[in-house]
């Protein structure tokens, strides 16, 4: 039979976990991570700059025009939707399964995921021609008649599938962090820091009634997301799906956009835990390997997914006998826009296949690499499946769409944002949940040896 | 006890106050709060606190929400009413807009005193139906904030350096003027006008000054017809098509739907004949270029200009030599020999042109042969007026399709030879007083033109000039007089002859101008000079009455009384009647005319200027909404460009918006090139009108000036024909086309069917699909249901609609920058395909708007509920409730929907429209906002009001949208779908009808009839007929 590898390296005390995780919000910070700071932040004043250019000027000063009317907004809000789709499948679905390797990851990974779906917000409010009335989309009471929203738009719902997400991702992150706020609490030598995490461990005394109510708290919230995890991004999916146009108006979409979500997600998190590896040495005995590599087999398995769904398009297109539907699939690949075809295949189908081989599945440059190309052709899934609107019904309205400096602006802006809010949780809070990483240790269990 | 209690208890207090005064103290300690919360006891110790919590909680709401509403400041509207005027209610006034070369009669629709549209008046028999864009946009300059605002006067001082342009008062410059008029004689020019009251005051004031001279000119005019007619017959005559009569026309250059100032006109004339359920005509067109006739010919076939004098001499030979038809004499018998195997020489298919010259026959007497504008305006233009006055003699059509003495046309004036004449007088410098009235000379004329002037100037000349702009001419003018726009002066034209318009002002003078009309009358009395009537009329109204009731109403002999006859032609506008039948006798030919007649030499690639339907002559280059019209044919704004055939443009590697150079006898210009199927591939073709210096912000500096280009020796203007060497240059300037794809890629868009298969299956041409079944229930409609049918086969792609709509909607204009980046506004379009060979390709035209979807997709996919249907099926928009996710057009299978990409109505920019010229009925829509057609929702809503007073529903008709009442052919009918005797419905019913996308199954209120081509072969580019 084979072993299991261990889920913590290095022979780890409870002791260990709670000084290795603790240490960075201990410690002044180092060089690498001001210098990653400082470009975040300073990305993240441009993308302010970029977003106050576009709400003063109009909408005209990026690339969506007639008939293209959505673009890189769009592309990049349903792209950082995706991203976030990897915490909350990674801290609830694999929590409910049981699956202990999960407890490395989970709180970056979450982490993650709340800053991709607040970075993901800032895009479908800031692409409406007036974001300032933008509230009108929530229904609430007015007195305009009332006037209500339209419940039939998907528009709508995906303002409910967003906003529902984002509060229990955010609510399932912070009760999980609780713990480990108390740890930090505890060990806190100033008063300031003491009165800080205490107050957001939330009086946390670790007693045997505090940990039933959080064990079950949390069990409760990991099933409430795992439906959230499948039904944002198929109502985000909708937005195209139930639209009429020739390449939008396909039922594959719910479980193309999640795999593609899972995919792109996933990716993500290899991106960022390779990096964390780098900053933070001993994280490497938590984050390990075997995660990566585990990590990776999913990228490859749903990366393929796509790749089926790419090619189930092309045949469901030519099946349906639609003439429209037909040519939106050929001028995909072949039309004027098609580069953006071939990246998106490249990227998405055909980069991932090198995590057949052990020795790249378990080489942090090589993932390092194909997490970020995933991670391009994921963007430019999204992106080729909203350019369905360059060509569609009458031929008299085709167009090409052309990328300006406020496309460029928003996409390297959003990445600013997340990575200052990524950079800031860090530093602030534990980024492994000791918690849970402890019950996975050797420590204490009967006869306290080694097991082979 | 009591007492006891009193006496003997011992006393405690709490404090001085209880000692003191048992019973405030009580009442005091008795009460719980010290101070009332709810109201202080008197008013002196400040706000009780429930007040100071109120007060508080009122300023942090205040200071949350500090967006109120600014007060309401009453003014009271009109308090003594100008009578006849209801705010908020148009007024119309009958009066007539004569363009230099056209004219038609119109209704000023005007709006608390503002004229804000143009529209076509039903009663003027020659063009009841629609205006052309150009006329359209006419409004518009009224506002123009580059307007010549003031006279001014150049003042030369010692020093150059201080020469400057002073403002002076008409006074200063009526004494300037009467003083040298009193010295000097004047030369005068003036651009064609219509008008015979001016006519009469020019002649009376020429008169008054013996020795001065007067000329009219225009860079367009085509003034080989009257000397071809004299040539031909005579007399010097200038002859109206009758088109509703042509049952078969063939065109060698002419481009009578396009280019024609007069193709409003002839549009409505020639739709009627386009009839697939009567008898049908048929269009033959030969032609170098790919023109709006061309476009929608039956068959079209190219020919390079040098050699449309063989396709007319040719048909000739064909007819009368090979045919062995008409009687001609021996010499011209020999003449035609030459042109034999015309056909095979020019490469036209010799079976079709053989038949071309049969059927002419077959029809003689109902035949039409037209040449004629700036297409054909080659060196031997007026060889090729001779050659068709032949053909149409021999026809038998002179007389019948050819109207040459009841309404023909006699005001054109204007002759080419008259710029050499005048230039000629100018250079004696005898009369020192040089006098130009709107017309632009310099820039028409150029360097010729400006170095005459300012020689004139050296030999001290003074120049006046007159105009609505301080143009390129203005710019070098001594005195610089601003002149009314026609909205504001009275005036008058001839339409044709016995067919005459009176022109109302419609406002007083926006500035401070005055026209030459009123100019002349005043320095005419004020020296005593010239006739009674001259001198005896204080305004130019009062000369226009005098002229009318002398020259007009006394020659009818009609006996009405003058003010009654005045004030009904005021209210009607127009004046005359068209003649019912026109069957004049055939003129006799004077054959000897053809004798100079010979082939011309062609070699190399041919030089063809043209005029585009939004620019013209460029004269209204400064209007925004002219620019930002796409060209029907190109589809192209804000340019003019070389265009090339496609083979042409393969073979040099020229791509839409490759710079050439293209030198025409040493004459160069640089501009970008657009590759136009259809042309004849040694042709490159320029638009002229552009390339404007002092036309205005708008105007400078877009496109290119094509004038110098122009050839003028021996009193002709050379437009075509011209060899040109084209070279490719390695820049790149693209082109602001609105068109993303020129083909249908065998889609059901544009239907098209033969007259012979349309007469075997009336629904010919239209692919069915047998299981349409909507998920979606249907609406009810109880009272009204609006829809339009717009009938292909009347279309022509003209475009009037679309500035029409413009015009109405207040639909701002985005300049070229946005254009590029597809952001133009237009809540209409005209998409124009192409198919079957690309060398000669069939042309399909087709209006889009708003279809106004029964199971409109852009409704259900706002989230804000922005788009909803309303009860009479209309899909409305509510700009206020839209915040700008741009769903509803991505969902829109038509693409018709606009997005005010940026805050377009500011007008902080050039190119907006002048905030005057809004039609106050319609909202004028904020940045972030999805705009579209609204079924000129206003419309509908001004006559149900008047319908709904009245107690009565509304009648069929009444209501006519923007884009139909633009229509000059008639192709766009509005109305209650509801009601089963209305157009709009039988027209539904009619078996030519098809839904755009019906498959889609969105049910457009929007339905179109198949085009009938009264051709032989079939366009096949759409999925043929029969249904799956």
């Amino acid at each position: 039979m084979l072993g299991r590898s261990k889920l913590v390296l290095g022979d780890k005390s409870f002791k260990d976990v709670t000084e290795d995780i603790c240490e960075p919000l201990e410690k002044l910070p180092g060089k690498p991570w001001l210098m990653m700071f400082g470009a975040a932040k300073t990305t993240l004043l441009f993308y302010f700059g970029v977003l106050f250019y576009i709400a003063y000027t109009g909408m005209g000063t990026m690339g969506v025009s007639h008939p293209i009317m959505w673009g890189t907004d769009i592309v990049t809000f349903v792209f950082w939707v995706g991203i976030g789709h990897a915490g909350t499948l990674i801290s609830a679905i694999l929590f409910l399964f049981r699956q202990k390797w999960r407890t490395g990851i989970a709180r970056a990974a979450e982490a993650m995921t709340v800053f991709a779906v607040m970075t993901a917000g800032i895009f479908p409010l800031m692409h409406t021609g007036r974001p300032w009335l933008a509230f009108w989309l929530f229904p609430y009471p007015n007195q305009r008649g009332p006037l209500w929203v339209n419940f039939r738009s998907p528009l709508l719902w995906d303002v409910f599938a967003v906003s529902t997400y984002a509060t229990v991702s955010i609510v399932f992150w912070y009760v999980g962090l609780i713990p480990d706020f108390a740890t930090v609490r505890d060990r806190a030598k100033n008063t300031l820091r003491k009165n800080i995490y205490g107050a957001l461990s939330m009086g946390w005394r670790g007693t045997n009634r505090n940990w039933r109510h959080y064990e079950m708290v949390y069990l409760l919230l990991a099933g409430l997301s795992t439906p959230l995890v499948l039904s944002v991004h198929t109502i985000v999916s909708f937005d195209f799906a139930v639209a009429n146009l020739p390449g939008w108006h396909t039922t594959i979409f719910p479980p193309y956009f999640i795999a593609g979500a899972i995919f792109s997600g996933f990716a993500m998190v290899v991106t960022l835990m390779t990096l964390v590896r780098i900053g933070f040495p001993q994280i490497k005995d938590y984050i390990t390997l075997d995660h990566l590599e585990v990590m990776n087999k999913i990228i490859m398995t749903t990366g393929m997914m796509v790749g089926y769904a790419y090619g189930s398009e092309f045949f469901i297109a030519w099946y349906s006998g639609v003439e429209f539907e037909k040519f939106a699939f050929v001028n995909r690949a072949f039309g004027p826009m098609g580069w953006s075809y071939w990246i998106m295949v490249s990227c998405n189908v055909i980069s991932p296949q090198v995590f057949w081989f052990k020795k790249f599945r378990r080489s942090i440059p090589v993932m390092f690499v194909v997490s970020i190309i995933v991670n391009i052709g994921m963007w430019f899934e999204r992106f080729v499946i909203t350019m369905s609107l360059h060509r569609d019904f009458l031929p008299a309205n085709w167009a090409v769409f052309h990328f300006k400096f406020a496309d460029v602006g928003v996409l390297v802006g959003s990445f600013g944002m997340f990575f200052t809010l990524f950079l800031l949780f860090l530093r602030a809070f534990p980024m492994v949940s000791m918690s849970e990483v402890k019950p996975c240790l050797e420590v204490g269990r009967d006869g306290g040896g080694h097991h082979e | 006890m009591k007492d006891m209690q009193n006496n003997n208890e011992k006393k405690y207090w709490k404090s001085i106050d209880q000692l003191e005064n048992e019973a405030r103290f009580n009442e005091m300690a008795e009460a719980e709060f010290q101070t009332s919360p709810l109201k202080s006891e008197d008013g002196n110790d400040g706000l009780a606190r429930r007040d100071f919590l109120k007060l508080m909680g009122a300023s942090v709401a205040m200071s949350a929400t500090a967006c109120v509403r600014r007060p309401a400041q009453k003014i009271v509207p009109y308090a003594k009413r100008p009578e006849d005027l209801v705010v908020g209610k148009p007024n119309f006034y009958a009066s007539v807009l004569a363009d230099e070369l056209s004219g038609a009669g119109l209704i000023v629709r005007t709006r608390e005193g503002r004229p804000i549209k143009l529209e076509p008046n039903p009663a003027n028999p020659a063009s009841p139906k629609g205006i052309s864009t150009r006329m359209q946009a006419h409004c518009i300059s009224l506002y123009d904030p580059e307007r010549l605002k003031q006279p001014k006067r150049w003042i030369t001082e010692e020093n150059f350096h201080d020469r400057k342009w002073n403002l002076l008062t008409w006074e200063k410059i009526d004494d300037e003027v009467i003083g040298l008029l009193e010295k000097e004689n004047v030369t005068l020019i003036t651009n064609n006008y219509s008008s015979p009251s001016r006519k009469a005051l020019i002649d009376d004031f020429m008169a008054a000054f013996k020795g001065s001279k007067s000329f009219v000119w225009n860079p367009l005019v085509d003034s080989a017809e009257a000397s071809a007619q004299e040539r031909s017959y005579g007399k010097e005559v200038s002859v109206r098509p009758l088109f509703e009569k042509a049952k078969y026309i063939v065109t060698v250059g002419a481009d009578f739907l396009g280019e024609d100032p007069r193709a409003h006109e002839y549009a409505t004339a020639y739709a009627k004949t386009r009839n697939p359920d009567g008898e049908m005509s048929r269009l033959v067109t030969f032609e170098a270029m790919l023109s709006l006739t061309g476009m929608n010919a039956d068959d079209r076939i190219r020919v390079k200009p040098s050699q449309f004098i063989d396709v007319l001499m040719g048909l000739a030979h064909e007819i009368v030599v090979t045919q062995g038809n008409g009687t001609v004499n021996s010499s011209t018998k020999s003449k035609l020999a030459e042109f034999a195997g015309v056909a095979k020489k020019l490469n036209i298919d010799e079976a079709l042109f053989s038949e071309v010259a049969k059927d002419l026959w077959k029809n003689r007497g109902q035949s039409l042969v037209l040449t004629g504008g700036t297409y054909a305006g080659v060196e031997n233009a007026e060889d090729l007026y001779v050659a068709a006055n032949f053909l149409n003699t021999i026809l038998g059509n002179d007389g019948k399709t050819i109207d040459y003495a009841k309404n023909n046309y006699t005001t054109v004036n204007a002759k080419q030879s008259d710029l050499e004449a005048f230039l000629a007088e100018l250079k004696t410098a005898k009369n020192k007083v040089l006098i130009v009235e709107n017309l632009n000379l310099v820039y028409y004329g150029g360097e010729t033109v400006k170095k005459a002037i300012r020689d004139f100037q050296d030999a001290g000349g003074t120049f006046i000039y007159m105009g609505l702009y301080q143009d390129e001419t203005g710019d070098m003018a001594d005195i610089l007089l601003p002149i009314d726009h026609s909205l504001e002066a009275w005036g008058d034209a001839e339409f044709h002859k016995g067919v005459y318009g009176i022109q109302q002002p419609t406002i007083r003078p926006l500035h401070n101008s005055r026209s030459l009309e009123q100019s002349m009358l005043n320095w005419a009395y004020a020296l005593q000079a010239g006739s009674k009537r001259l001198q005896g009329s204080e305004t130019y109204y009062d000369y226009v009455r005098s002229y009318w009731k002398s020259d007009i109403l006394n020659n009818s002999k009609n006996g009405q009384a003058f003010e009654d006859f005045w004030f009904e032609l005021l209210q009607k506008g127009v004046y005359g009647e068209l003649a019912e039948n026109v069957n004049l006798p055939v003129r006799s030919f004077k054959q000897a005319a053809l004798a100079s007649i010979s082939t011309a030499k062609s070699e190399g690639m041919e030089l063809s200027l043209y005029t585009k339907a939004g620019i013209g002559d460029g004269k209204y280059a400064n209007i925004a909404w002219l620019q930002e019209f796409p060209d029907p044919i190109s589809k192209v704004t804000w340019d003019n460009y070389a265009t090339f055939s496609k083979a042409t443009a393969d073979k040099m590697g020229i791509k839409e918006g490759s710079v050439v150079t293209l030198d025409v006898e040493g004459q160069k210009v640089e501009v970008p090139a657009y590759v136009q199927v259809g042309q004849h591939d040694s042709v490159i073709g320029l638009a002229l009108g552009y390339g404007r210096t002092k036309g205005g912000r708008v105007a400078n500096g877009v496109g290119v000036d094509a004038y110098p280009l122009v050839k003028r020796v021996n009193s002709k203007a050379v437009f075509a024909g011209r060899k040109v060497v084209a070279a490719k240059t390695e820049k790149f300037s693209p082109l602001a086309n609105t068109q993303g794809h020129n083909t249908m890629m065998g889609r059901q868009i544009i239907v098209e069917a033969t007259l012979d298969s349309y007469k075997k299956d009336k629904s010919a041409g239209i692919h069915k699909h047998k299981f349409l079944e909507s998920a979606w229930g249907k609406h009810e409609y109880k009272g009204y249901r609006w829809g339009m049918a717009v009938d292909l086969n009347s279309c022509f792609g003209c475009g009037s609609c679309v500035v029409a709509c413009q015009a109405e909607n207040n639909i701002p204009v985005v300049g070229k920058k946005y254009v590029l980046e597809g952001r133009e506004m237009h809540w209409m379009r005209i998409d124009r395909y192409y198919s079957g060979d690309m060398n000669n390709p069939d042309s399909h035209v087709m209006p889009v708007m708003c279809q106004h979807c029964e199971n409109a997709p852009c409704e259900t996919v706002c989230p804000v509920l922005a788009t909803v249907h309303d009860d009479e099926g209309t899909n409305s928009m509510v700009y206020n409730r839209c915040v700008g996710t741009r769903y509803c057009s991505n969902n829109c299978p038509y693409k018709v929907r606009r997005f005010n990409w940026f805050a377009l109505t500011k007008g902080d920019r050039p190119e907006d429209t002048p905030r005057e010229a809004y039609n106050p009925r319609v909202t004028v829509r904020s940045r972030g906002v999805m705009e579209k057609c609204t079924f000129c929702i206003q419309r509908i809503h001004d006559v149900k009001d008047t319908a709904k007073n009245e107690n009565r529903t509304v009648r069929d008709g009444e209501i006519k949208v923007a884009c139909e009442e633009g229509c000059p052919s008639g192709a766009i009918t509005f109305g209650n779908m509801n009601d089963p005797e209305s157009r709009v419905s039988k027209l539904f019913e009619s078996q030519r009808t098809y839904k755009l996308l019906e498959e889609y199954l969105a049910v457009p209120s929007v339905r179109y009839q198949t085009k009938i081509r009264n051709a032989k072969r079939e366009n096949t580019d759409h999925h043929g007929e029969g249904s799956h």
